[in-house]
């Protein structure tokens, strides 16, 4: 049945170069490609042949006579026919009138004018001249050495091998370089066509072309765009072909390789000769070519497994994480968990600060601009009394109500009970006492993150048990000055309120504002007179960004 | 390991020109083919071929020598054919979405792995062809007559000669992968 099949493909596909296949048939040939790559293989191959025997000077050189064509080429001409091509008048030719056929009705393509122009005669003269082309050119003009084709675009800790020395960011790599080994640290290889790799040691490899390496073990991920149509992943075991995917590889030290697909489709070729196993692997699948047996076989994928992003300037190192912790910012990391534990960024200053309480009373609300750290546009503390700045483009907090300008802490993260549950697990708290205003810069996360999204801003608010009078606080979120969430008077201790924004492409500046409440100043609690953000120990509980 | 900083001193004794002629000259077949893969017709894909060769020559100047001609053409011939399909929007006679991109990768990885070697074998496999057979596969390319034109000269169906042009095509297909590396994935 199959044989039978693979028959039609031929007549078929031969109906259909001919622009004479019926729309019957047409599904027919649809249908048979559909059904196997077997027969995918058939028609492409089919379609290459075609693509010679058109040009019999080619294919039947030794048969026909050629014709005696000046070689010589004259790049002025080539010039002025490409422009003339651009320019040239359509010229109609007329066309035979099709005739009915008896066997089934045929669906002929739309007339079409078919141009005729100086540069079409040029290309089949030349094309003639291809036969002594190949002859000739093909022999001698094999390039003997390497080309550039690749930069190191960053890396992050990098050891080479000792005969390959440091190999600086900039530095343009080679195909015929021979196997270049990194003993450890990460590297990312943008390729001439867009295809950016990233190498994770330890791990040997070499440039085979613009796109295609050869992986001899260790793990590397690429992300492939459109024009890099084709890019090819060899390993010792597995050949991995990519139309505009993102995917993974690594070839283990027994040479078993393993592919995790994350985004779009691949090709696996695995095996050779008569166990050669050709497939597609789509998004979120993952396989396994065993090294002794050339099976492949189905794993889980794992999308954390590989890095897929690195910036050396930032310590970026991110391998797929769905979440971007600003905790962690806080406390002068990445966001992925590169910071310094009881670190925090001082409200008046910006500066990164451990424990600070302040006592000197009131604080002016100018908003600071933080050059420390990167994510962080400024810091402020909100008093109500004059227009409020909340970003470095001067964007404004309408709502922003009187306060006393007193503040206390420092912006810092730490470990609590989620709850008041003694048993509840431990969970990362931002501290933001009352009357304390951040700006994160969302645009340069994007900056250090280029192919991924910032998509939402996740976390709860309310007020933490460490004071054990009464509290009353507001909470405040803006985004590019619009307020976006807010949850005022606020005096219950340990109940949490979720916040769940939506984040645009174009949103910028993320503003997360406290507040005291209003409370009057001179409350009097055990004879004692109290500031009015007493016991407002507002907290936001695993504050994050959500990436995709 | 060596990380080599090649200066081209090869090409610089060739024109820009003469390298982008010999370059399109050993490829042109295959970015046709894959051209033709994915939109069947023969006169289409003439008409795109045209202009994805205009285009490679004015672009020529972003080609770094020594990457992949016939991955750039591809890439090139892969913009073109959307814009085809754009323009001329799709009709009953095309392939869904979902197996154009299956053809396209399968040709593209047939037509960047390959070298020039099929042509060679192709050449053999002709000749291998019985006299009949021969004939009429010369008619079909040589004389640029249609399966239609061939058939009603020999006073036969147009649908049987089909046919018989499919099971020519096959024979010369079966020959080329006995005689290279195609017959793996068979």
């Amino acid at each position: 049945m199959q044989n039978t099949k693979e028959k039609y493909i031929y007549s078929l596909t031969l109906q259909a170069i001919e622009g004479r296949i019926s729309e019957k048939n047409f599904s027919r040939l649809e249908e048979h490609l559909q059904e196997s790559s077997r027969n995918r293989q058939i028609y492409s191959d089919l379609n290459i042949m075609y693509s010679y025997m058109r040009r019999p000077a080619l294919t039947f050189g030794d048969e026909i006579e050629l014709e005696d064509h000046d070689l010589s080429f004259d790049p002025d001409l080539w010039n002025q026919l490409a422009t003339y091509e651009a320019k040239a008048p359509t010229i109609t030719i007329s066309k035979e009138e099709p005739q009915r056929e008896l066997i089934q009705k045929v669906v002929y393509p739309p007339k079409k004018e078919h141009k005729l122009s100086k540069f079409n005669i040029f290309t089949f003269v030349m094309s003639t001249a291809a036969v002594l082309f190949f002859a000739l050119f093909l022999r001698f003009f094999t390039p003997q050495r390497g080309v550039e084709v690749a930069t190191l675009a960053d890396s992050v800790n990098a050891v080479w091998s000792d005969d390959a020395g440091s190999i600086e960011k900039g530095t343009r790599i080679a195909t015929r370089s021979g196997e270049m080994v990194l003993h450890e640290g990460l590297i990312e290889l943008l390729f001439d066509n867009n295809a950016k790799v990233v190498v994770e040691g330890p791990a040997g490899f070499e440039l085979i072309s613009e796109d295609q390496i050869n992986m001899n073990f260790g793990r590397i991920y690429a992300t492939v765009p459109h024009e890099a149509i084709g890019f090819i992943i060899n390993t010792p075991t597995s050949r991995v072909i990519d139309l505009g995917t993102e995917f993974g590889v690594e070839a283990d030290a027994f040479g078993n390789s393993y592919l995790h697909v994350i985004k779009g489709k691949t090709t696996l070729i695995a095996g050779e000769k008569d166990n050669k196993v050709i497939m597609e692997v789509d998004k979120g699948n993952a396989k396994k070519v065993s090294a002794v047996t050339s099976e492949v076989s189905d794993i889980t994928c794992n999308d954390r497994l590989f890095v897929r992003d690195l910036d050396s300037k930032a310590g970026f190192v991110w391998k797929g994480q769905t979440v971007l912790m600003l905790t962690d910012i806080i406390e002068g990391g990445n966001g992925f968990g590169t910071g310094i534990s009881e670190m925090g960024i001082h409200p008046l200053t910006g500066s990164p600060s451990k424990t600070i309480y302040n006592h000197d009373g009131a604080a002016s609300n100018i908003y600071h601009v933080v050059r420390s750290n990167p994510f962080v546009d400024g810091v402020f503390i909100p008093n109500g009394q004059t227009n409020q700045i909340i970003s470095s483009r001067g964007h404004l907090f309408r709502e922003c109500p009187v306060t006393s300008g007193d503040w206390y802490s420092v912006f810092q993260g730490v470990m609590r009970p989620e709850s008041k549950d003694p048993d509840s697990p431990y969970v990362r708290f931002l501290v933001q006492h009352a009357n304390m205003g951040i700006t994160y810069d969302l645009q340069a996360i994007r900056s250090f993150l280029p192919d991924v999204k910032i998509t939402r801003f996740r976390t709860k608010c309310g007020v933490g048990m460490q004071a054990d009078r009464q509290c009353n606080a507001d909470f405040w979120v803006l985004v590019d000055g619009e307020l976006r969430y807010k949850k005022t008077q606020v005096q219950e201790k340990k109940q949490f309120y979720p916040i769940d924004i939506e984040l645009s492409e174009t949103d910028r500046f993320l503003t997360i504002v406290t507040t005291d409440g209003q409370d009057p100043k001179g409350r009097v609690f055990d004879k004692v007179c109290l500031l009015t953000i007493d016991s407002d120990w507002c907290m936001f509980v695993e504050p994050v960004l959500v990436l995709e | 390991m060596r990380v080599l900083m090649i200066k081209n001193s090869d090409n610089q004794n060739i024109s820009r020109d003469e390298q982008f002629l010999r370059l399109l000259m050993s490829n042109q077949e295959k970015i046709y083919a894959y051209i033709l893969a994915l939109v069947h017709n023969s006169n289409d894909a003439e008409d795109i071929m045209q202009n994805v060769t205009t285009v490679m020559w004015r672009k020529y100047d972003t080609f770094k020598p020594g990457t992949s001609f016939i991955a750039w053409g591809i890439g090139i011939s892969r913009l073109l054919i959307k814009k085809f399909f754009e323009q001329n929007r799709r009709s009953k006679l095309s392939f869904s979405s979902d197996l154009e991109e299956k053809l396209a990768m399968i040709t593209a990885e047939k037509l960047t792995s390959e070298g020039n070697s099929l042509l060679e074998i192709l050449k053999e496999c002709l000749k291998k062809l019985n006299p009949r057979n021969h004939e009429l596969i010369r008619m079909r390319y040589v004389e640029k007559k249609t399966v239609k034109q061939i058939a009603d000269e020999r006073g036969i169906a147009p649908h049987t000669m089909y046919r018989i042009m499919g099971k020519i095509h096959e024979t010369l297909h079966r020959c080329i992968c006995r005689s290279t590396s195609v017959q793996e994935s068979l």
